[in-house]
């Protein structure tokens, strides 16, 4: 078949003889010219069909070579629920830390009160000169074990309130974290957009996608080995404990 | 220590800066400023007249590792002791901080115990060599 004419001499041959038949009124004939003529537009689509299959079979397998699909689902997203989980491990860990502080610390604050109370309307007696020698003494002892209490119990509620303190450090960690996380969905994003655009889906705006995969590749880059650890995702090199950052930095001499 | 030292906090997670003010506030310290980045904290520094930073490594604009060479790179600012208060815990990371000179590295999550330690054993080593 020649590539410029669309219909071929003998197409229009076959045309020629079917106006023809038509005219003359030869029935099997008009049949058989029929079937021919449509068998070679079936043609014609088949060879078209074959060619468009090919095309997306080589575009799909380019596209698995070359874009972050693979990786993404064989590692970044198990990473990235391993992430999250940390994140709601340490979230967890957290307040529960802050309860516990907070549980300490109201039955002290509570005894400091009733003593503190208890305390008042014995001091009010002794400053109306209502109290015997016998009750002063008496208030005196009590007076010692007051203060001895006291100052336990506020230690203790500092220590407390130390711990709750420090255990609002966990939103900046998981914070971290989560920001890992977001870049890694961008990234999938990119890739399922690029995908869905080779698998013909209709309006995927080529400016808007570059622009993501852009954006996505800037963030990713900040995702590699960033941030704080995790346990079971990070790998060699990090150090686990503050003991161990102190070790290195003696090792070198600092 | 000198409890009237005047400190820059530097991280870009609020939270943080605030956890670092109150436990210097109860270690005595209370003459402290905050940024939100490294790039906000350079010209604070410059401008200022601080005693001592304490900075976050991960920023958007400016990174703590750049605002440690940066500080260390400007003549007037050469001296102001460093003290580094990250997640990133990476060896490679810990000796490029110490090569580029940090006083202190501390690692998140730290405890109160831990900040003020680092905190006495830098400023002591300041103290000791003006």
């Amino acid at each position: 078949m020649t590539e410029n004419n669309v219909f071929e001499s003998s197409h229009v041959h076959m045309a020629r003889q079917l106006i023809k038949h038509m005219e003359a009124q030869n029935e099997e004939e008009v049949n058989r010219l029929l079937k021919e003529l449509t068998e070679i537009r079936h043609d014609k689509l088949f060879c078209e069909l074959g060619r468009l299959t090919r095309e997306l079979h080589e575009t799909l397998k380019g596209f698995q070579v070359d874009t972050r699909i693979a990786s993404l689902a064989e590692n970044d997203i198990p990473d990235a629920k391993k992430r999250l989980g940390h994140v709601i491990d340490m979230t967890e860990a957290s307040a529960l830390r802050t309860l516990t502080a907070v549980e300490s610390s109201m039955p002290l604050s509570q005894a400091m009160g009733e003593r503190t109370r208890h305390f008042k309307k014995s001091w009010r007696s002794f400053r109306r000169r209502e109290m015997t020698a016998e009750q002063f003494r008496s208030l005196s002892r009590e007076m010692d074990k007051f203060l001895e209490h006291t100052d336990g119990d506020m230690s203790q509620l500092q220590n407390n309130l130390s711990e709750i303190l420090i255990a609002q450090e966990t939103q900046d960690l998981s914070g971290q974290i989560i920001k890992q996380v977001i870049a890694l969905v961008e990234d999938l994003e990119v890739s399922l957009v690029e995908l869905i655009r080779i698998t013909g889906g209709a309006g995927i705006d080529a400016d808007i996608e570059d622009e993501r995969s852009v954006n996505a590749h800037e963030t990713t880059k900040n995702l590699n080995g960033s941030g704080p650890v995790i346990p079971g995702v990070e790998g060699t090199d990090v150090m686990q404990s503050q003991d161990e950052v102190d070790e290195l930095l003696s090792s070198l001499g600092f | 220590m000198d409890k009237s030292m005047k400190i820059l906090i530097v991280d870009d997670f609020p939270t943080m800066r605030r956890i670092i003010k109150n436990l210097l506030s109860d270690l005595g310290f209370a003459n402290v400023d905050e940024a939100d980045d490294g790039a906000t904290a350079l010209p604070m520094l410059q401008s200022g007249d601080f005693d001592y930073l304490i900075t976050d490594w991960n920023m958007p604009k400016m990174t703590g590792i750049d605002l440690l060479k940066a500080v260390r790179a400007d003549s007037r600012l050469s001296k102001l002791p460093v003290l580094l208060v990250t997640a990133e815990a990476k060896r490679d990371q810990i000796v490029e901080a110490a090569q580029s000179g940090v006083n202190g590295y501390i690692i998140k999550p730290f405890t109160a115990e831990t900040l003020r330690e680092k905190l006495e054993k830098t400023m002591q080593r300041v103290t000791a060599t003006s």
